[in-house]
């Protein structure tokens, strides 16, 4: 019965949007709506281009006396206008209405009304679609097992089940006790039914039974606002399950090696492995490994690893030992990703006395003046005869 | 006359003599020998490295690699001989050069007696450095970074592109004899070809570095 009758209306209003003017004919030619579908109490505009098709030349001009909206149930902020002026043949004029959406959701029909010198009028309705689905967030990966001090990754999937294009989509935890990485995500539009899946690296510092992430987002200029609560089980204390053994340090005149085994203490296998250097300034990661890549380690099992490493003179001048912090990734069989932090110590006095086969670089420079000397010389000679 | 101090004379009597390729062959294989050595080196090195995580049975084939090696680098000398004068013939012959291949074949042989001098330096620099160089096993291609990155390795990489300069230098005057052309078009021949070359081997060595 709501549809038949918003098909009469709408067969009403096809017959309305012209009107001659002392023989010029004015229709509106288009019409624009933003945003295109309305939440309750949003603000946006209405665009009306009218146009008078009379043909060029003819000098059929048409007089407009007044111009304005009537809402039908939506708020209309600008007031109507009165004597706008003339309108030539084949010129156009736009209207533009600011209105508001106070409404539940459903479907409203403001007409505009335009009155011609002449006495003829155009009387034209709108539909404005009012929707209050909101963009809807979920939780699509929260692993099993997160603790207090480990980084576990959270992904969550935005979805805009609207039937218009969303704007300014920004989402972040908002809880505190625990930090998040990156701190937010922007996402610049999401159009009717698309999705975007984003991910954060979540440190938890204190217990808690859920993590709230906080969403907003633009309907054409109007912000709004939702959450998302992840519910978690945090367990106390890291997970022991790398624990680093055998570490042995060997210098020489190229740089320094930290050799050891990671050790997977865990309750399952682990895989995608890889250490590598965290980062701090006193320590210079070189080649051949500057990180290294494991793979999989089995429960109870170990795996081999060497890392190289220079050491930042300029950083640890008057030091006698610096923390090394080595940063293990991996994922669980879940494929959940995690990261740890192993802090190991390097006694400076290792450095003090390396086996030195170096050779100084000033001699380096010699040799290559030298041998440079020699064929430039060769060379020369030759030309000079 | 001297090919080393004074090419444009040593190659100007050498157009009065019939075609010899004895002289230039044994200079050749005098590179291919040190070139073979230090292949033979570097292979050995690195077969040694990387003994320790091979099986047994596949150790014996580590010395086999290392002979290959070397057996190769000799072969390599002659067929890089034959491709410098392939390739400065062809040049040659675009700006107008007329000659026998196997005349310009035996010039550009001449050309390879500061190679001699420059391998037995980097040979020797080679070795030093390798002693000291760690290896990625998993990893070739980190292998050859881990060698190129070597401050030594890359002295070796300088001195052999200056002394690739002073074959440049004798390649020049052999093409200028051996193709009958002057001796802006005989620079062009040999100038591009080597200056590439070495242009490359400068922009891995600025890589590394």
């Amino acid at each position: 019965m709501r549809y038949a009758l918003i098909l009469i209306v709408l067969i009403l209003a096809s017959f309305a949007p012209v009107a001659s003017a002392e023989g010029a004919v004015c229709i509106v030619e288009s019409y624009e709506v933003n945003p295109s579908v309305f939440m309750t109490n949003d603000l946006g505009t209405i665009r009306f281009t009218i146009k008078n098709t009379a043909p060029a030349g003819t000098g059929m001009s048409a007089e407009i006396e007044r111009v304005d909206l009537f809402g039908n149930g939506i708020e209309i902020l600008t007031n109507g206008l009165m004597h706008v002026g003339e309108i030539g043949p084949q010129d156009t004029i736009d209207f533009t209405f600011k209105i508001q959406a106070k409404r539940p959701e459903g479907t409203y029909y403001p007409k505009l009304l335009v009155e011609f010198g002449n006495g003829k009028t155009i009387r034209y309705t709108v539909p404005i679609e009012v929707e209050n689905t909101a963009v809807e967030v979920t939780a699509s990966s929260i692993p099993d097992d997160m603790r207090i001090g480990e980084t576990s990754e959270i992904k969550l999937t935005i979805a805009n089940r609207r039937a218009n294009t969303i704007h300014g989509i920004k989402i972040h935890l908002a809880s505190s006790g625990a930090t998040s990485a990156p701190s937010s995500h922007f996402i610049s539009s999401i159009e009717p039914n698309g999705v975007e899946e984003i991910s954060f690296n979540i440190t938890p510092s204190t217990d808690t039974e859920a993590f709230l992430f906080e969403t907003s987002y633009k309907n054409g200029e109007n912000y709004h606002e939702g959450d998302l609560k992840v519910q978690v089980d945090l367990k106390e204390g890291v997970l022991n399950r790398i624990i680093l053994t055998g570490i042995e340090f060997d210098s020489n005149s190229r740089g320094h090696a930290i050799a050891g085994e990671i050790n997977n203490a865990g309750e399952e296998d682990l895989e995608g492995v890889m250490i590598a250097f965290d980062e701090t300034s006193e320590v210079i990661p070189v080649l051949p490994y500057k990180s290294y890549f494991i793979g999989s380690i089995e429960k109870d099992d170990f795996a081999s690893f060497e890392l190289n490493f220079k050491i930042n003179e300029d950083e640890t001048a008057n030091a006698t030992e610096i923390i090394i912090p080595l940063l293990i990734e991996y994922r669980d069989l879940d494929g959940d990703r995690y990261q740890t932090v192993e802090e190991v110590v390097f006694d400076l006095g290792q450095r003090q006395n390396p086996e030195d086969k170096s050779i100084p670089s000033w001699l380096f420079a010699v040799v290559i003046v030298l041998v440079l000397a020699v064929v430039g010389m060769a060379i020369g000679y030759s030309w000079k005869r | 006359m001297n090919p080393l101090t004074d090419p444009d004379g040593f190659f100007s009597e050498k157009m009065e003599q019939d075609t010899n390729l004895k002289s230039p062959a044994l200079i050749v294989l005098v590179v291919g020998v040190i070139a073979a050595v230090n292949a033979y080196i570097i292979a050995g090195m690195v077969m040694e490295a990387i003994a320790p995580t091979l099986p047994p049975e596949a150790a014996g084939f580590a010395k086999i690699g290392s002979i290959f090696g070397a057996v190769a680098a000799l072969f390599i000398t002659f067929i890089m001989w034959a491709i410098y004068t392939g390739i400065f013939f062809v040049i040659s012959a675009i700006l107008g050069g007329e000659g026998d291949f196997k005349r310009l074949l035996a010039f550009v042989g001449y050309g390879f007696i500061p190679t001699i001098f420059g391998s037995i330096i980097t040979t020797g620099l080679t070795y030093y450095g390798m002693s000291g160089i760690e290896f990625s096993m998993e990893n070739p291609e980190l292998m050859q970074q881990s060698i190129m990155a070597d401050p030594m390795m890359q002295l070796v990489s300088i001195i052999g592109i200056i002394f690739l300069l002073w074959t440049a230098n004798i390649c020049i005057f052999a093409v200028k004899h051996a193709r009958g052309l002057n001796t802006k078009n005989s620079l062009i021949t040999v100038g591009i070809p080597i200056g590439i070359y070495i242009l490359y081997q400068a922009v891995m060595l600025i890589l590394m570095m």
